[in-house]
């Protein structure tokens, strides 16, 4: 059998109606794997003996060994259909079929969506046996979202024989149930559609009512009547009449659909082959002496078999009957006969049962050509898909116009190859090969005819080693063994070709170069690609009405034929077909989309399914190879379209992954791959804040003093100084609106600095800012807004007393000039020199003012308090940013410096000097003085939360709400999404509890709830760190150690550890239980 | 003359002696091992489970009670507890295995965690992770002492790991905001060489000069300025330490 070159493939990609891009699209295991194993085999890529076995499309050493697929990996595959015209002409056609294996794990629904992208058409597996997952819910749901035609593969029949041992009769009903799950699943899909648009529309008429008053109020009768029970559903449907559901068995490579028996039957009973079709599959029955079809309602109780069971599943039956279950030669015999097969004497004698089932159900019932033909029929090629799908990718948000817009569009409906047509296509994923892999650095290109000469003397050679290696098995038989397809069926597979490489040769001598190299894994839309070409690289928010922006240029430097873990160099790639392409680093991150002109739309971003969640922070074993982690981090971010990599304000590096598989991958591909280091792994250090309630610790100590409380005297070690400081909880919507103007008050205190700047670039940078910050949804205020606000929060606040004229005398926020802290200046007798509403004036007049005056007033100096303004702004700025409990930034609290007094009685002494040693002190002694105020109060640990978002259905709802309050979260809302049985929870969990969540989530709904998790803020846990049992009740209720376990101090405890600070913590806790054992 | 028979004779095991030399004599109690700095440090209240026995010896090995009367005359009181409770106090102990393990391990925790707090990564301008720094540590082959202050060994260790160059290491800069009145602006010349980076600086109204410095320069700065401007220049820090803010998505 002829080998079929690459050039033949090149041939094929030009006739675009006789494309289809593919994908299989199932829930982990169902399958996928193999059955794109015995579509390899028909193609002479793998032995068929094989098909199943080595899962050919699993190319790295971790698929291999968990046995699942971890990422997508495109083939192109040739097939060639010859079909009957009407007049009894024969024609032939050859198809090219790009084939993306999908992976099925739910921490890799990203590797879906990207492949999904690519495609128009998906092969949708269910294993019988385990019926309809969650994945293969996410699939089709994927499926939809992207408008990829689906077709059903019902997998795995086999075993509905040898392991649960069904009947026929019972299997049907099984099969029939699975069948009415998918289209339930998919009629939801089709109704929450339909939901949606109708909002939409009802949204936009809403506006049109308002904008031409109320004179229609007819408008809702209208779209009432466009109701659900007027759109046409029937297509969405998988029927076995219509032909897009496929019956299969890929480990024993036989698969049907209704119309492979309806030919052969349609003879035998005599029957016309349309009406067959229609009643194959049903409640339909054949009346066994009139030969006369029934239905249901005329059975009169009669035990008669549908039509599928009787002609379909008993002959199946009995194949298997007769060789796996009991192993019965004859019978063989008459059926092999019947079936006009030929199979070899030495498979019939062959003690393995499961090579005579699979020999002779590939002749009968041959898996590939069932599966590709279906694929032909029922899958739109390019032409037919592209106007379909390409307006979603357009405009994705907003109504598809019916009609192209421009030529650009145009060319992409009509999927134009030719070479005026723009070129257009979108990059969906990045993915690293060692770059020994690629076809340029590989060896020339081999004929075919070289390659078999190579391989035949490396047999020869290895045979003569005597160490046959497998593979070499594997490409002997994959070359000689020949398919022929049965004469039942009109439409046949003729000829299968090898288009693959065999470059072992060529690897084996290859020096193992280490460097990655990125091809970008692309469809093109429209025009032709060429190696040496110009494009643009759009990025995923570029706008044609600014070109400029999120817009590079690049030349293409290598076109790649996928072909599994090979590539094959291509110089040029016409429209409709899924490529590789290579020089996009750098350039492209993770998608995008590439375009010969610039007046294009970005195609639309992929939609993912799941976002990473699972965050765990990673660090060289060996200090000094940070560099190589670092960029082994960014590799590996350019590789994965699903993992993001962060380096936080802690200096941690962090990854975040979809679950823990993939983490395990990712940690995987850096070992060996990326970074090449050992890599060590930790949860991620979670912040806390400290800060100070209102309450009263106990009972004894009444409110009464709670005017007084948090005030502290403390004077510097040399006793020249003495500081008052009183510390105040704020109220709380104070501190939350602190928190929310962050960025205003970082503006204030730049603005200060800068106020010598030329205007022009300030204004200019404060445009810049100002956007980024709109961006994020804040607005920077003005300095007077901004403190008329915050008056107008004090003002709410209960206590109003203390808080009296509060605004005027801020002096500075803290931590870090700008947190959720105050200090406030109470000292009689000082004015600041500015106050910051004041400042916003002229500020420099009033400081020389100052200046002069004291040099008139006294020729002595006096050191008063202007002398220690920074120390003691330091003093506060440091309490701030490590409080007392476990070195946490404060929040929410104010420190009224209420007095500060300079005792120099001594004249003789140097006042520089003083002032010098005093500088210092004065930061401690402040700090210290913070502290012991903040103390004096009831403490609180805060907690950073995680907000999240989980999807569940109802079954799941109780593990769901299980989980979450095991980890000490809690519900904030729940509803039922309309449309679907899924219920949207809404919860707050404390992210020292979230490590693992989302993987015990996953775990205990069985993947059918997957949480999203979103920082959002800080909240109080309402427990003070240092409470112990005090009262009579409470020693009575919890005994002197108080049983249970204080939450706050069990923190605040990991993180003083952590910190190695001091821990209240016996290191032996019964002192005479000591082991005396001597040391060795 | 006590007679020592088996049947008084009291066996002890875990015990661990604390000695006080007072009034030129010799006092020792026998305590638990592991327990006495835990008492010392008040995480540890019941004095049952610090003393094995409730006596003070002149020397415990021996079983030799200390006699009363030297008691009385050394310490003043013959209340055997407070006697005890000053000896746990102030007398000299062998610090056994645990003790030392834990304090060693705080300690060598507390340096990493304010050497991580004191430097960044040059070629980042992000602090190391505390974990980092400790893994550079070991690597140093470092010995903390008990006895140093912590802050001196903090010190010690980011110089040696600036030589030894496992890491890129430096220390995060203070960033200052320097005011003198116009007329003073020659201070600015002493205050350079002090200086590592000079990031802004205007001579209107006053001489202002916004500059990063390593933080051990800090206290020399401030002299110089004070002393070169009678105290008419202004110190003003802006942050302690400069590093980058936020997280960065790669």
């Amino acid at each position: 059998m002829p080998l079929v070159s690459t050039t033949q493939l090149i041939k094929l990609q030009s006739k675009v109606e006789n494309i289809r891009n593919i994908c299989i699209l199932a829930h982990v295991d169902h399958g996928k794997t193999t059955l794109s194993d015995s579509l390899l085999a028909s193609n002479g890529i793998i032995s068929t003996k094989l098909a199943g076995k080595v899962r050919y499309l699993d190319s790295r050493e971790d698929e291999q060994e968990r046995g699942i697929t971890m990422e997508a990996s495109g083939i192109s595959l040739y097939f060639n259909v010859l079909r009957k015209s009407l007049e009894g002409q024969e024609s032939s056609d050859d198809y090219l079929i790009n084939l993306i294996d999908a992976p099925g794990h739910v921490d890799f629904s990203s590797e879906v969506s990207t492949a999904s992208r690519l495609c128009d058409g998906a092969l949708v597996l269910v294993d019988v046996v385990e019926g309809v997952c969650t994945q293969t819910h996410a699939v089709l749901r994927q499926a939809w979202l992207e408008n990829v035609q689906p077709v059903l593969v019902l997998n795995k029949i086999d075993r509905l024989i040898t392991e649960l041992k069904l009947t026929p009769q019972e299997a049907y009903i099984h099969l029939n149930k699975i069948l009415e799950q998918v289209n339930a699943i998919m009629g939801t899909f089709f109704a929450g559609d339909i939901m949606e648009e109708e909002t939409r529309r009802h949204e936009a008429e809403k506006e049109k009512l308002l904008q031409q008053g109320n004179e229609q109020i007819e408008v809702d009768n209208i779209s009432a009547e466009l109701s659900l029970e007027d759109r046409d559903d029937s297509k969405i449907y998988f029927t076995p009449d219509s032909g897009n559901v496929v019956f299969a068995s890929a480990i024993d490579g036989w698969a049907f659909r209704v119309e492979n028996f309806v030919q052969f039957y349609a003879a035998k009973l005599g029957m016309k082959e349309n009406i067959l079709r229609k009643v194959l599959w049903g409640d339909y029955y054949l009346e066994p002496k009139t030969k006369r079809l029934l239905q249901h309602k005329h059975l009169k109780g009669r035990q008669l078999k549908p039509l599928f069971v009787q002609l379909v599943l008993e002959n199946i039956w009995s194949i298997y009957d007769s060789i796996i279950i009991n192993n019965n030669r004859e019978k063989i015999e008459k059926i092999v006969k019947t079936l006009n097969l030929k199979i070899l004497p030495r498979d019939m004698r062959s003690k393995d049962t499961r090579n005579l089932l699979t020999t002779i159900f590939t002749q009968w019932l041959p898996l590939s050509s069932a599966v590709l033909l279906t694929v032909i029929d029922q899958l739109p090629s390019p032409v037919v898909a592209q106007p379909v799908r390409l307006p979603k990718m357009l405009y994705p948000n907003t109504d598809m116009p019916e009609k192209p817009a421009n030529e650009n569009e145009k060319a992409l409906f009509s999927c134009d190859f030719s070479d005026t047509a723009p070129i257009i296509a979108y990059v969906s994923k990045m993915f690293a090969i060692p770059s020994n892999m690629l076809p340029e650095n590989r060896r020339r290109q081999l004929t075919a005819e070289e390659l078999r000469e190579r391989g035949k003397a490396h047999r020869e050679r290895l045979r003569a080693l005597n160490g046959q290696s497998e593979e070499s098995v594997s490409e002997t038989s994959s070359t000689t063994s020949t398919l022929t397809s049965p004469e039942s069926l009109d439409e046949s597979v003729e000829k299968i070709k090898v288009s693959s490489q065999t470059d072992e040769d060529g690897e084996v001598d290859q020096p193992k170069t280490t460097k990655e190299t990125f091809v970008g894994f692309a469809r093109l839309y429209s025009g032709t690609i060429r190696v040496g070409q110009k494009l643009y690289v759009l990025g995923p928010k570029y706008d044609p009405t600014f070109p400029d922006k999120f817009c590079s240029e690049i030349t293409v430097e290598n076109l790649y034929l996928m072909m599994g873990r090979e590539l094959e160099a291509l110089k040029e790639v016409p429209a409709g077909n899924v490529f590789g392409i290579g020089g996009l680093e750098g350039h492209i991150l993770k998608n995008g989309t590439l375009s010969s002109t610039k007046d294009c739309k970005s195609l639309a971003g992929v939609s993912m399914e799941s976002a990473p969640i699972v965050r765990v922070a990673l660090e060289p074993a060996e200090p000094s190879e940070m560099g190589k982690l670092t960029e082994g981090l960014r590799l590996l971010n350019q590789a994965d379209p699903c993992v993001e990599v962060l380096v936080q304000e802690t200096g941690e590096h962090v990854i975040l992954t979809a679950g823990e598989v993939h983490l395990e991958r990712c940690l995987r591909d850096l070992r060996e791959r990326f970074a090449k280091i050992e890599i060590q792994v930790s949860p991620p250090i979670v912040p806390f804040r400290e800060t100070i309630v209102p309450v009263p610790d106990n009972q004894q100590i009444k409110e009464k003093d709670n005017a007084q409380r948090g005030l502290v005297t403390l004077s510097t070690t040399n006793k020249y100084c003495t500081i008052k400081v009183r510390a105040v909880p704020l109220p709380q919507n104070v501190t939350t609106f602190l928190g929310k103007n962050a960025i205003t008050i970082k503006s204030i205190l730049d603005e200060r600095q800068q106020r010598n700047k030329i205007e022009t670039q300030s204004i200019e940078d404060e445009e810049d800012t100002f956007k980024d910050v709109t961006i994020k949804g804040n607005r920077i205020l003005e300095v007077d807004e901004f403190l008329d606000q915050l008056e107008a929060e004090f003002n709410k606040a209960s206590d109003k007393e203390i808080w009296k004229d509060i605004v005027d005398n801020i002096w500075a926020f803290g931590p870090k000039r700008v947190g959720p802290n105050l200090l406030i200046n109470h000292v009689p007798n000082y004015k600041r020199k500015f106050s910051w509403r004041k400042y916003h004036q002229e500020v420099n007049d009033e400081v020389n003012e100052e200046v002069l005056s004291e040099d008139n007033s006294s020729k002595k100096y006096e050191l008063s308090i202007r002398d220690f303004v920074e120390g003691i702004h330091t003093g506060f700025q440091l309490a701030t940013k490590s409080g007392p409990l476990c070195a946490e930034p404060l929040m929410g609290v104010a420190y009224f410096l209420e007095d500060f007094t300079i005792n120099t009685n001594d004249e003789d002494v140097d006042i520089s000097e003083i002032r010098s040693k005093l500088g210092g002190q004065i930061i401690t002694t402040m700090r210290d003085a913070c502290n012991k105020g903040f103390l004096e109060w009831s403490s609180r640990l805060m907690l950073a939360m995680y907000s999240c978002d989980v999807q569940a259905t109802t079954d799941t709802l109780g593990r769901v709400y299980g989980v979450i309050s095991r980890r000490r979260g809690r519900i904030t809302s729940e509803e039922l999404k309309e449309g679907t049985t899924f219920f949207q929870i809404f919860a707050l969990l404390p992210v020292v509890e979230s490590f693992g969540f989302a993987d015990e989530i996953r775990k205990r709904t069985s993947g059918a709830a997957s949480p999203q998790l979103i920082f959002s803020g800080f909240e109080m846990l309402n427990e003070d760190p240092f409470w112990v049992p005090t009262t009579e009740e409470e020693l009575e209720d919890l005994g002197e150690k108080s049983d249970r376990e204080n939450l706050a101090k069990r923190y605040m405890e990991t993180v003083r550890k952590r910190k190695g600070m001091f821990i209240d913590k016996k290191i032996v806790e019964h002192a005479e239980k000591q082991r005396t054992l001597k040391k060795k | 003359m006590p007679i020592n028979q088996p049947s008084n004779q009291i066996k002890l095991t875990n015990v661990s002696i604390v000695r006080l030399r007072k009034g030129g004599k010799r006092f020792e109690i026998a305590c638990y091992k592991n327990k006495v700095l835990e008492y010392r440090n008040g995480v540890e209240t019941d004095l049952d489970n610090v003393i094995q026995i409730n006596n003070v010896f002149t020397n415990v090995s021996k079983g030799e009670v200390a006699p009363k009367d030297n008691l009385q005359k050394c310490f003043k009181t013959d209340d055997l507890d407070q006697i005890i409770k000053e000896i746990l106090k102030k007398g000299e102990l062998q610090v056994s295995e645990k003790e030392r393990t834990h304090q060693i391990d705080n300690i060598y925790r507390e340096i990493a965690t304010m050497v991580a707090e004191k430097c960044v990564n040059p070629e980042t301008k992000r602090p190391y992770t505390v974990t980092m720094i400790e893994k550079a540590m070991t690597e140093l082959h470092l010995s903390v002492n008990v006895n140093r202050n912590t802050k001196s060994q903090v010190l010690e260790v980011i110089k040696q790991l600036q030589e030894k160059k496992i890491i890129p290491i430096a220390r995060a800069q203070m960033r200052l905001r320097i005011t003198a009145p116009i007329k003073e602006k020659k201070v600015k010349e002493k205050l350079v060489p002090m200086i590592s980076n000079i990031e802004d600086e205007s001579y209107n109204d006053e001489y202002e000069l916004i500059c990063t410095i390593d933080p051990g320069q800090f206290r020399k700065i401030n002299d110089i300025l004070q002393s070169n401007t009678n105290g008419k220049g202004q110190l003003e820090l802006l942050s302690l330490n400069d590093t980058s803010e936020g997280d960065i998505k790669f």
